[in-house]
């Protein structure tokens, strides 16, 4: 969605990211048992991974989970990852900044203008 | 016995003796001659160079202190000119660690080492809670028998504010930077939270008063990285 210029990223190249993912057949339609689910993916996905927070939140909106995650990025460097998700019909939408710590009032300062205009609307209300 | 352990740069031994190193590392002496009067059962490696520079220009200092109601954990870190950074931390039976680290992987090593843990988010209403300054001056106190004192004072003004709690676990976490400004000042950083179970709270200071902030446990982790000295704060030792 966003990549800051090379400038300005920093070191690891801090960068945003939204994704919309229609959910498999096999999926569970319940977002704590997603979140369950990714948060074990993660942890065996990422040798280091160290979870800073973790808990329902309202996002763009809708019901949906907050989640702050540290993990050493390959050229040795901690980063921190901000996301939000929300189940919305069919599809996940995940909204997720990755950024180097030593930048972090930038970055969560974004983060929070970010989310302050982040809207998840139903097709009904794009409508209107 | 001074160890070293290749696979994560890391001297092992008894504190003092470990001190001992870290000054003769930190001074001009050719590296042999340095291990074979402070540990000469250690081989040559290839982490001891940067480790040694970094000892000899520190670019900024942070103390971390980890208090609970079963220990104290007081870990000294140090970053060098050359992006290296060495920790020292206590082990058991006053036996401590010397340990090398790259400049980048310092936020997660900060993390790890006062065992940082997701929380609850403080409800709309659960505003700022005074409380008496010299309990939490108590609650970091080096003494075992002080800091639970302290905190079975301090634990029902929390009770009233927050709820019961999940656990019993309780940890004050002060971390300090130190460095040298760009204009030549000493300067310095100070955050001090504590956390009770999965409620996390930030320590302030206003008109006298002390207040314990209730916070998201992701805001609880900003303030502690925000200690570090920003780039464009630090002047370079050399």
């Amino acid at each position: 969605m966003a990549k800051l210029p090379l400038a300005l990223s920093g070191p690891f190249a801090d960068n945003l990211v939204l994704t919309l993912e229609p959910l498999p057949s096999e999926a569970p339609r319940d977002l704590e048992a997603i979140a369950a689910i990714s948060r074990a993916q993660q942890h065996a996905a990422v040798p280091d991974l160290h979870v800073l927070e973790d808990r329902s939140e309202i996002v763009g909106g809708v019901p949906g989970r907050t989640r702050a995650l540290l993990q050493t990025a390959p050229p040795g460097l901690t980063v921190v990852t901000r996301q939000v998700f929300a189940l919305v019909g069919e599809d996940l939408v995940t909204l997720a900044l990755t950024s180097f710590p030593f930048r972090d009032r930038e970055n969560s300062a974004l983060m929070e203008q970010v989310l302050a205009s982040f809207r998840i609307l139903s097709d009904e209300e794009v409508r209107a | 016995m001074i160890t070293f352990d290749s696979a994560t740069a890391t001297f092992r031994g008894p504190a003092p003796a470990l001190e001992a190193l870290a000054a003769a590392l930190a001074a001009d002496g050719a590296l042999p001659e340095v291990l074979a009067a402070h540990a000469p059962e250690v081989a040559e490696d290839p982490a001891m160079p940067g480790l040694r520079e970094a000892l000899a220009t520190p670019l900024f200092r942070l103390e971390i202190t980890v208090s609970g109601p079963g220990a104290q954990q007081k870990h000294r870190i140090l970053i060098g000119a050359n992006g290296v950074g060495v920790r020292r931390s206590p082990l058991r039976d006053g036996h401590a660690e010397l340990s090398a680290f790259p400049l980048g992987t310092l936020p997660g090593g900060m993390t790890r080492l006062v065992r940082f843990l997701p929380g609850a988010a403080p409800l709309p209403e659960q505003g700022p809670i005074e409380v008496p300054g010299e309990q939490l001056v108590q609650l970091a106190s080096a003494d075992q028998d002080t800091r639970v004192t302290a905190w079975s004072a301090l634990a029902p003004l929390l009770g009233t504010a927050l709820g019961e709690a999940a656990d019993v676990s309780w940890q004050i976490v002060e971390a300090r930077s130190s460095w040298r400004s760009l204009t030549g000042e000493d300067s310095e950083d100070l955050s001090v939270q504590i956390r009770r179970a999965d409620h996390h709270l930030l320590v302030e200071e206003e008109n006298g008063s002390t207040l314990l902030r209730p916070v998201t446990s992701l805001r609880a982790w900003e303030e502690l990285i925000r200690v570090l000295p920003a780039h464009d704060q630090v002047a370079s030792p050399r």
